[in-house]
Formats: structure tokens, C-alpha cells, sequence
């Protein structure tokens, strides 16, 4: 096995007579020389490990040859180099150390798919005492999952983890399972909402409605019940499809004036050096009447090391009413109720038609009021209450 | 005869024999092994002795990349190699 010295290599100068057969000695004696390149007549260079410097320098001084050593190359020299220069192992040193010690706490908290508790979750993380700053090995990743699915009883399980110096966290939200009434207990299918029947599809019970009737909600669509011969008539849970049109509205009220800040000109720029530790404002914040802030943060050269420069510029402003123009109002108002409409019936019901009406109401607002049209499965299991 | 038996025992004469195999890269790079010594080193010629004989190699630049005792390595503008009787038969 090679030991370090022989990874080192040195470059040296032989010079003297019939270097040929120093270079033969050398095979001979397993002293492998490389890079060998005849200067003149009687000098050659060439490169040799260091391991080998000085069995070479002692066959060269039985035969006569002359060896001057000319430095280190590649990794050797790099070593060579900087062997001398205390303060560069010294910084390495403790930059290692920093590392290492900055790698002990959560320099970043990461919350995944928390939805409407995302504000809440990192106000309680930062009850708890726990980010930006936090001593890893004091974060109890089980008794904080416990505790976060104690505080959303919604969610179906937490995941907590640390990846490097990030705590993540992940909500999972449960999907609850579909009521199901029980099996085999007499009762009707009504309907869930109103709308005009496309067509029904009993595979218990009697149907009630047919293709193109009107029904509201709550009205019962297949009864449970079913005739056996003549006279008889037997209780039973009825099941079935009726697929019918449906409409859902959504209304999006936005006002036709808007207030504008128009800067006076009055400026206040303050810088400040921001660590998880605390914040060192060079300057003391304006006291205008209305004003708007604008911050640019910028991270110190290290990347990940969590101080980072502040610079917030402080405009003071007029604030001033001014009246929108109404196409702008209305396209506005239009993407709202769109967005308010999706929400509402969610991406997995196909929509068959959709439109927009608008009004102008005199307290300055423009309504939009979007419908959407779909068919789906109106039918939903009812206990029945004849008796 | 040795060379002889040794083919017989279903070896190839460049791995059980002593003579010189040559491999020439482009006109870039020669690797000589089984050579006996060197007994030219210069950058426009190079010498080794051989049981065949003195392979010189002649061209430009030329350095030696890799010296031990059964192989070596020759590196530069090579233009010419031939064999040439050492005199010792």
C-alpha cells in the first residue's frame, strides 16, 4: 500500500555524466521515474515520489551525479505550500467548527400542505419556542407531532422531520368517508339539491320523478318501498342514480373607487443587520401620517449562514381616492366571481355551461354574478320517517 | 527451443519471452516493454536497449513519462523507430 509520500512528487535536476544509466540504476533499484526530459548533454529533469527523493539522491551521490531538488508538484506542492501558512489552517479550522456548530440548530422551518392553518401552526411553533435559532437535539419531533395532531383534530396525521437544518412539517388532511346509512333499513333517496331530472336510475325502491321534472331539495325521489303482487307492498332502503342539471351561483361585489398613495416625496431609508439573534437598525423610523414601505433583503456572502442586510425605504404618501374605469371594475369583478364559482363546485364536476351577468349598484360597486351549470347524481340516502 | 516449448504450452511469446513489444500510439506516444536499459535519452532521440537489438526512436519534444525496469514510456512528436544491431549479437 502507497503511504502519502509516495502520492507526493518532486521535481528535481540530475546533471552530470551518462545519465542513461542513472535512469537504468534507477529502474534496477525500483525507483520509478517520471516525466523525464534531457535539458542538455549532461542535465536532465524529471519527477519522482517523495518517498524516493532520497534513495535517488543517494545513488546519485555513489556514482556521481549531481541532484538538485526543484519543489513539489500537483497536491504535493499545494501541501508544501501551505503547510507554512498557520492562520489559513487556523481559519479552516474554525470555519469547520462554525459549520458544524451552526448545523446543530433549525436555520429554517418549512410547512407543507398546511393550508388554513399554516398562520396558526407557525404561531404555535413559535409558542413552543421553536424556530429560527433552535437547538436541534431540544426539538421532540414526536411529542410536536402529537401535539399538532391534538391541535387539528381535521388532520389526518403530521409529519415532522428534520432534513439538515430545516424542521419540516407536513399536514395531511383526512378525507371522511362517505355516511352510509345502514344496510338494509327502509328509507328513500331525495334529493340532495334541486334541479331538473336527466334521468333516474332506481336499483331499489320506486321511482317518483322522471326525466325533465322540476324537484327541490329534500324531495323524495325513489320511495323504499316496492309492490310484491297485488295488494302487498314491502319496505325497503332505496338506492339509485338521477343524474339532473344544476345551477351554482357565485356574486363578487368590487368597488368602483380605489384608494391610490401618492408619494409626497418625503423619503426615509433605514438599513439594519438582521440575525436570528436580533436586529441592528442604523436609523430611526419616520413618523408620517400615511406611508408605504418598501424592503429589500439581501444574505451575506456565506449563503447559508442566516444574517442577512435589510434595507427598508419609507415613502411617506397622500392617500387619495380616485374612481376605476368600469371595464376594468367589471373584468375585475368577472375573474372574482369565476374564481369564487370554482371554488364553490370544485374542478371534478364538468361544467356544461357557465356566464356572467353584472349590475351597477348606487353605493358605487360593481356586481358580478357567475353561474355554472353541471349534471351530477342529485340522489342521497334519507332514513325514512313514514312510519 | 525455450520459445518453442512455451508456445507449445499455449502461452503467447510476448508474455513468456523476452523479446520487445512495441505499442505506438498515433505518432504521440510509445510504450516499449521488456527493454533492457535505456541507453539514449535526449528529446529528439531515444534508445533502448532490447533483445532484438537497440529500438531508437528519433522525433521531437520527446520526454520519458515512465521509467521502470520492464517498461517505459515515450511521449513527443515521434517521426522514426528502428532497430539497430548493438553489436553484442
Amino acid at each position: 500500500m502507497k503511504g502519502p509520500q509516495q502520492w507526493t512528487r518532486r521535481r528535481f535536476r540530475a546533471e552530470g555524466l551518462c545519465l542513461e544509466k542513472m535512469i537504468v540504476l534507477c529502474g534496477s533499484k525500483g525507483i520509478p521515474l517520471t516525466k523525464v526530459k534531457r535539458k542538455n548533454l549532461k542535465c536532465l529533469e524529471g519527477q519522482v515520489s517523495d518517498g524516493d527523493f532520497e534513495n535517488l539522491c543517494v545513488l546519485a551521490e555513489e556514482r556521481g551525479w549531481k541532484i538538485t531538488p526543484l519543489g513539489y508538484v500537483g497536491w504535493g506542492m499545494l501541501w508544501e505550500k501551505s503547510k507554512a501558512r498557520k492562520g489559513l489552517w487556523i481559519g479552516l479550522i474554525l470555519m469547520m467548527a462554525l459549520i458544524m456548530t451552526a448545523m446543530q440548530f433549525v436555520w429554517r422551518v418549512e410547512i407543507i400542505d398546511a393550508g388554513v392553518y399554516e398562520g396558526d401552526l407557525r404561531a404555535s411553533l413559535i409558542q413552543k419556542g421553536i424556530g429560527t435559532g433552535t437547538l436541534k437535539k431540544t426539538v421532540d419531533l414526536q411529542k410536536l407531532r402529537n401535539e399538532l395532531e391534538w391541535r387539528y383534530p381535521k388532520v389526518a396525521w403530521v409529519h415532522t422531520a428534520l432534513r439538515g437544518s430545516t424542521l419540516v412539517i407536513r399536514l395531511v388532511e383526512g378525507v371522511p368517508s362517505p355516511e352510509v346509512g345502514p344496510y338494509g333499513e327502509p328509507g328513500d333517496v331525495i334529493a340532495q339539491r334541486g334541479g331538473v331530472v336527466i334521468s333516474v336510475e332506481p336499483q331499489s325502491g320506486t321511482a317518483l320523478v322522471k326525466a325533465g321534472d322540476i324537484v327541490k331539495t329534500g324531495q323524495v325521489l325513489i320511495r323504499g318501498a316496492e309492490k310484491r303482487g297485488e295488494d302487498a307492498q314491502v319496505h325497503v332502503k332505496a338506492r339509485g342514480r338521477v343524474l339532473a342539471r344544476v345551477w351554482d351561483r357565485a356574486i363578487a361585489r368590487i368597488p368602483l373607487y380605489e384608494t391610490v398613495a401618492e408619494p409626497t416625496g418625503e423619503r426615509t431609508v433605514i438599513q439594519s443587520v438582521e440575525t436570528p439573534w436580533g436586529a441592528w437598525p442604523f436609523g430611526h423610523a419616520p413618523t408620517y401620517g400615511a406611508q408605504e414601505t418598501l424592503i429589500e433583503t439581501w444574505p451575506l456572502p456565506g449563503v447559508w449562514w442566516p444574517v442577512t442586510l435589510k434595507r427598508e425605504t419609507i415613502s411617506e404618501v397622500t392617500l387619495l381616492k380616485v374612481r376605476r374605469s368600469d371595464e376594468s371594475a367589471e373584468a375585475e369583478a368577472r375573474q372574482a366571481a369565476m374564481l369564487l364559482l370554482k371554488e364553490k363546485t370544485g374542478d371534478h364536476d364538468e361544467a356544461v355551461d357557465k356566464w356572467i351577468d353584472y349590475c351597477m349598484i348606487e353605493s358605487g360597486t360593481v356586481v358580478a354574478c357567475a353561474t355554472g351549470e353541471r349534471i351530477r347524481d342529485i340522489a342521497v340516502y334519507a332514513p325514512s320517517t313514514a312510519p | 527451443m525455450g520459445q518453442q516449448r512455451n508456445m507449445g504450452a499455449g502461452f503467447p511469446p510476448e508474455v513468456t519471452g523476452n523479446r520487445p513489444r512495441l505499442v505506438l500510439y498515433g505518432n504521440e506516444e510509445l510504450m516499449v516493454e521488456q527493454h533492457r536499459g535505456i541507453v539514449a535519452c535526449a528529446s529528439d532521440r531515444m534508445g533502448f536497449q532490447t533483445a532484438c537489438g537497440i529500438v531508437c526512436v528519433e522525433g521531437d519534444h520527446m520526454e520519458l513519462t515512465r521509467y521502470g525496469p520492464w517498461e517505459a514510456c515515450v511521449k513527443g512528436r515521434i517521426t522514426r523507430i528502428e532497430y539497430q544491431e548493438d553489436g553484442r549479437g
